[in-house]
């Protein structure tokens, strides 16, 4: 079933990039030249991508993809990869806004509870870690680490 | 230049900020190679951005640094509790673990450092010799030839990654699709753009293997319980290592044999040191009189896997530098920080930048006798790291593929990219498609299209008879379009891979032996 959907997946990049290309696609004389038209080399890519997609869903499906289409998912193993993605992604925006160090704090303490580790090594290490990384990068390699539009606002 | 220039121009460079940060790599690579979960490609890649700052001698060379000692360390872990810190190490826990659990850990731990050191050492005498010959000639490739060399090290990088080979050439398609997000090489027209700025550079492949290597692996280890990703700790002491240096001399067909077959499988664009652990212990299990007890605790079943991994990394450098190819997930991650330092990997670095080159033949030397001097006494206290919680290590490991994208280019948006290929990365390992064939396409990507339409430009619409013309005329064009066709068809006429993750997976958990059983093949 994996392979059905990975083939599905690429078929709908393929699909996509020959779409999207239209936009910057030449016209006129140079529409088949793989030098002057900037669409050509993507689509050329995409079509050969397509192509084997093609080959590994019809792979898939003698297997008996379609037979055995049911996916067996861990609900609960699934919502602690979302949780973390989340964690992560929310840490990404929140740094502009809040700074590096609440950020960190708040992500690595997030991080180190979800994978199974108890408060107090969450609250150590959250501690240990955005200041081991300040260290390096703000003070070890001169990298200005966000200090937060918030803090700037109040400033 | 001859190579023993290139050995005298290096070793002016290398002064003691620059050992030192050898010597940091090298540990470092130890340490993150001794820990299962955690691999070499893995380390090279969050590492990247902290040598963004430094000079390109002294990143490129504290890389190759955690190349070498991340090759080795994956021997502790597997001697020590039966698990490959490093999938190159999976045929080294067949007679280490068994050793070890005789109570002779050190022992095994020992002669998996020298084998080490020895396969290092020799590669890296290889990889001057013969890396400036094929340089040369690489120098005299057209453009259809350049392209050819780089669809070829595709193709095979996709044969040799673990799974099916349509679907690691599928992932390397996708990879040289991303590559085209940006200007256009020849028109200056945005592609794939969306009219947000950020993408008029393109993906920054940085970020993008940060994601694929070390965000897309936290992510899947979420999914295991505490018990599955923590590991029993043997309770052997790791003592007298040294006394491995005694076995040394009889072994010393072993270590030549095995450092020829990495270095060889090194050499080949696209296979590793895995592939090369794997053939050496075949070879010395066909050759070997003690044959029916290795997978019990022989010391060549440790040192032919260990020589041959490690052989590897001066193989896999080789057609890096002298052909701008990886030769391995590592090395194709390498190119990404030769690049970020403004240096083109390939056969123009000889000319262009030789004091480069004869700082990473110098740098190999000294990483691999650093990890001698690391290994031998050190093996003891690195084999403690092993009880360090995961979730620590993880969300260490979170926070600095975070903020190491950032600090490239101080940009969030390229942390965003790290996110999503992390999350691509991780969708990818579901499907069981190998993701070193995007992180190579990501980079070969634009001088394949730059040299495919340059050619293009030349045979002015006349593709097929300028292709022929090349074909028949050029033995370099017709020889790279053999190979290239053999490697793509492979996988039909043979219709069996040689391994698979599944296999890898067996074989590093299979020996399950009564330690009463265990013998030590070199004294009887």
């Amino acid at each position: 079933m994996n392979d059905f959907v990975f083939s599905a997946i690429m078929m709908a990049v393929s699909l996509f990039v020959f779409i999207a290309s239209e936009t910057f696609a030449a016209k006129g004389n140079n529409a088949f030249s793989l030098a002057y038209n900037p669409a050509f080399y993507p689509r050329l890519i995409a079509f050969t991508l397509f192509a084997m997609a093609c080959v590994l869903m019809f792979q898939s499906i003698r297997k008996g993809a379609l037979k055995n289409a049911r996916i067996h998912v861990d609900r609960q193993r699934l919502a602690k990869v979302f949780k973390l993605f989340l964690i992560v992604l929310l840490y990404i925006v929140g740094i502009n806004y809040a700074g590096y160090i609440i950020s960190s704090v708040l992500c690595v303490f997030l991080s180190v509870a979800i994978y199974g580790g108890s408060r107090k090594q969450a609250f150590v290490y959250c501690i240990v870690i955005t200041v081991a990384l300040y260290l390096v990068f703000q003070i070890g390699f001169r990298i200005p680490l966000p200090k937060g539009d918030i803090f700037e606002y109040w400033r | 230049m001859g190579s023993f220039d290139l050995y005298l121009m290096g070793w002016q460079l290398i002064d003691p900020q620059v050992f030192l940060m050898i010597f940091l790599g090298t540990l470092l690579g130890i340490i993150v190679g001794a820990l299962p979960g955690l691999t070499a490609t893995m380390a090279v890649s969050i590492i990247v951005p902290l040598t963004y700052k430094m000079s390109p001698v002294v990143s490129i060379l504290m890389l190759l640094g955690v190349y070498c000692g991340g090759n080795y360390g994956g021997s502790i872990s597997a001697c020590l509790i039966n698990i490959p810190g490093t999938p190159s190490a999976i045929m080294t826990g067949l007679d280490g673990h068994p050793l070890a659990r005789r109570g002779k850990a050190g022992l095994a731990i020992g002669m998996a450092t020298l084998a080490s050191v020895i396969g290092g050492l020799f590669s890296v005498f290889i990889l001057s010799v013969f890396s400036p010959i094929i340089a040369n000639i690489a120098l005299k490739f057209k453009s259809l030839e350049i392209f050819g060399v780089a669809l070829f090290g595709l193709s095979v990088i996709a044969y040799v990654s673990p799974g099916s080979t349509l679907k690691g050439i599928m992932a390397g398609f996708f990879g040289l699709l991303v590559a085209t997000i940006g200007f256009d090489p020849t028109i200056g027209v945005s592609r794939f753009g969306f009219g947000s700025t950020n993408l008029l550079g393109g993906i920054d492949f940085v970020s993008a293997m940060i994601g694929l290597f070390g965000m897309s692996e936290m992510l899947a280890n979420i999914e295991k319980t505490k018990k599955e990703r923590d590991f029993g700790f043997l309770q052997e002491k790791v003592t007298k290592t040294w006394g491995a240096l005694k076995y040394i001399r009889k072994l010393k067909a072993v270590l030549l044999r095995s450092s020829i077959v990495g270095v060889i499988i090194g050499a080949i664009p696209g296979a590793g040191g895995t592939i090369a652990a794997i053939t050496a212990y075949g070879l010395q299990k066909k050759v070997s009189k003690y044959s029916h007890l290795m997978g019990q605790g022989t010391l060549e079943g440790i040192a032919a896997p260990e020589a041959a991994n490690n052989a590897c990394t001066g193989g896999a450098m080789t057609p890096l530098l002298s052909l701008g190819i990886p030769g391995d997930a590592v090395t194709a991650v390498l190119i990404g920080a030769f690049i970020i330092h403004g240096i083109v990997p390939g056969p123009m670095m000889y000319t262009t930048n030789p004091d480069m080159v004869s700082a990473i033949f110098i740098g190999m030397l000294l990483a691999n006798i650093i990890i001698l001097f690391i290994g031998m006494p050190g093996a003891k206290y690195i084999s403690k790291l092993l009880k360090i919680p995961s979730q620590i290590l993880n969300a260490l490991i979170i926070a600095l593929c975070i903020i190491g994208t950032f600090a490239i280019k101080n940009s969030l948006f390229d942390t965003c990219v790290m996110l999503t290929f992390g999350g691509i990365g991780y969708l990818l390992s579901k499907a069981k498609v190998p993701k070193a064939p995007i992180v190579l396409a990501l980079i070969l990507g634009p001088m394949m299209e730059e040299n495919l339409r340059r050619w293009a430009a030349l045979a002015e619409g006349k593709y097929w008879t300028e292709f022929v013309n090349a074909v028949l005329t050029n033995p370099v064009t017709l020889s790279m379009a053999l190979a290239t066709l053999a490697v793509l068809l492979a996988p039909i006429i043979m219709k069996k891979k040689h391994f698979s993750e599944d296999d890898i997976q067996f074989t590093s958990t299979a020996s399950d032996i009564d330690p009463n059983d265990i013998i030590f093949a070199e004294k009887k």
